[in-house]
């Protein structure tokens, strides 16, 4: 069953267009991980999903509701979570009122205060700190526990990695793959080739705002990767 | 030495007034960063409401009042949802030409009912009132009781904004609203509910200035003056700083009266511009 379907889609800010004609489909369940270099549309991708681009043409269902031009909180409701690039934590709120927003929806389901903390151990000493006076990694792991606290039925992950140690890094993954076994489909915008194939169970490769090359990360050469990623023409 | 001291609490007691007032200037601006310059003219829209309801079917300000800040309330609901929303960006100017402009309305539609006589709202024997204390020094009953609806609101109104699900929620939009609506918060609706607070605080300001002073239809824009500095001289968007500031700028009007009669509004905008140059970001940090 599919449980995102895009098609045609068309998107961009103002003057600007970051995708062309783009299709996908993603998987109930599934593990999806958007690879590509810099500006080639993965960020723009997913926040065409929560409604905050412009979207010219083409459509976006989520079990088979077309999305069309509802608003970005609405689509949180209906169990959209994007954990963005950045974290953008609220930043003069405390750690415990950064999830307990995020709980905002009120949506039903596994997720709460202590689950998180249960799952992202190392920011219970940090609940009553103010968000803003966090580390990196910390800042990272406050805000998948924000969306988590929303209980989603999918999970956008924009470059989890970006700036982060490498152990800090594996934990955080190790988090998302729980997350995932436990039914919630989760999608990663990463640029850590590695990290994104040792993930997924899809790899989709982005360039210049189209897929390029898709399949599962066991039966895609790397070099046929590196080669999409890049932009050399794929055989 | 004791007329010093009375003219300190008189002072504390004045602060109260403005800072009640600027409650709403200081949510609105703390929450999203919207300077209303019609808030002065809406108090006295407010006080002239109430003094229309006793003069016509006879119901005390008192009585009144209830009716007029839920009123407002709704008033600024829709009028944040249908106009000052749409001023929202980058720029600050849109909504500081709206606003003006909204002022100049209301200044003008009761310069046209009214006419320019002064008038004062006829709130009861509790104008006339007051408790002694020792050292010969009166305290009237309707200010200490503006300075305590003052507190109370403002107390209220912090622990809303800390504890409920609702507070976290505009707090969150304060800090960063695309990222509220990535958890499912409706900034646009959040931004209503603050200006609903705006205007309602504002509704119940309007009675205690129309029945501490006597009011016109232009008095509106010099309310709007002392609520800016008490809301700069406390910290921009920090509700605590607000009544702070309101005091030290009803304070330092009294005490300079005191001193040299006629030096009270002067003295003011002296504390505030001094606070500018050594506290730039007011007394007390803001939230942000």
């Amino acid at each position: 069953m599919s449980h995102i379907s895009i098609e045609g889609l068309n998107a961009g800010y103002g003057q600007f267009q970051a995708l062309f004609d783009l299709d996908l489909e993603v998987l109930a369940g599934s593990r999806t991980a958007i690879i590509g270099a810099n500006g080639a549309g993965k960020s723009t991708l997913l926040r065409s999903i929560v409604g905050q681009v412009d979207i010219r043409s083409g459509s976006i269902r989520i079990d088979g509701r077309d999305l069309g031009a509802s608003r970005t909180h609405r689509r949180a409701g209906a169990g959209v979570a994007l954990v963005p690039e950045g974290r953008h934590l609220f930043a003069t709120l405390t750690v415990r009122d950064n999830l307990l927003v995020g709980a905002h929806t009120r949506r039903p389901g596994p997720w709460n205060l202590d689950a998180v903390l249960d799952t992202f151990p190392l920011i219970r000493p940090l609940v009553g700190r103010r968000a803003d006076g966090l580390s990196g990694g910390e800042k990272q792991a406050v805000a998948i526990g924000r969306a988590l606290m929303s209980n989603p039925n999918v999970l956008l992950l924009d470059e989890v990695s970006l700036g982060l140690a490498p152990v800090i890094v594996g934990d955080l993954y190790a988090a998302i793959a729980d997350v995932a076994d436990a039914g919630t489909t989760v999608v990663v915008v990463e640029q850590d080739i590695i990290q994104a194939t040792a993930f997924a169970d899809v790899v989709h490769c982005l360039l210049e705002g189209r897929v390029v090359l898709s399949g599962p990360p066991g039966e895609l050469e790397l070099d046929d990767i590196r080669n999409a990623y890049f932009g050399v023409a794929v055989s | 030495m004791s007329d010093l001291l009375n003219a300190v609490i008189q002072g504390i007691l004045l602060g109260g007034l403005y800072a009640l007032f600027a409650t709403g200037l200081s949510l609105a601006f703390g929450v999203m960063r919207f300077v209303n310059l019609a808030h002065g003219d809406l108090a006295i829209l407010a006080a002239y409401l109430m003094l229309s309801s006793s003069a016509t079917i006879g119901m005390s300000p008192w009585l009144a009042l209830p009716i007029v800040v839920i009123g407002g309330a709704a008033v600024g609901y829709a009028t944040q949802r249908a106009l000052f929303n749409r001023t929202l960006g980058r720029d600050p100017m849109p909504g500081i030409l709206v606003t003006f402009g909204l002022g100049i309305v209301i200044q003008n539609l009761l310069l046209e009912r009214y006419s320019f006589t002064q008038q004062r709202l006829d709130v009861g024997s509790i104008v006339t009132e007051s408790i002694s204390l020792p050292g010969g020094i009166s305290v009237g009953l309707l200010p200490l009781l503006i300075l305590v609806v003052a507190t109370v609101l403002l107390v209220a109104l912090e622990l809303v904004l800390r504890f409920t699900r609702f507070g976290r929620a505009l707090r969150a939009t304060a800090d960063d609203a695309r990222t509220a609506q990535l958890v499912g918060i409706d900034d646009r609706r959040m931004y209503g509910a603050a200006m609903a607070i705006a205007f309602g605080t504002v509704a119940v300001a309007g009675l205690f200035v129309g029945s501490r002073t006597s009011f016109g239809p232009a008095a509106g824009p010099t309310l709007l003056l002392f609520g800016f500095e008490a809301v700069v001289i406390g910290g921009l968007g920090s509700l605590w700083g607000t009544l702070l500031g309101g005091i030290v700028l009803g304070v330092s009007q009294t005490v300079a009266n005191e001193l040299s009669i006629g030096w009270d509004l002067l003295a003011g905008h002296l504390a505030f511009l001094a606070v500018l140059l050594l506290r730039p970001n007011g007394i007390l940090q803001a939230r942000s």
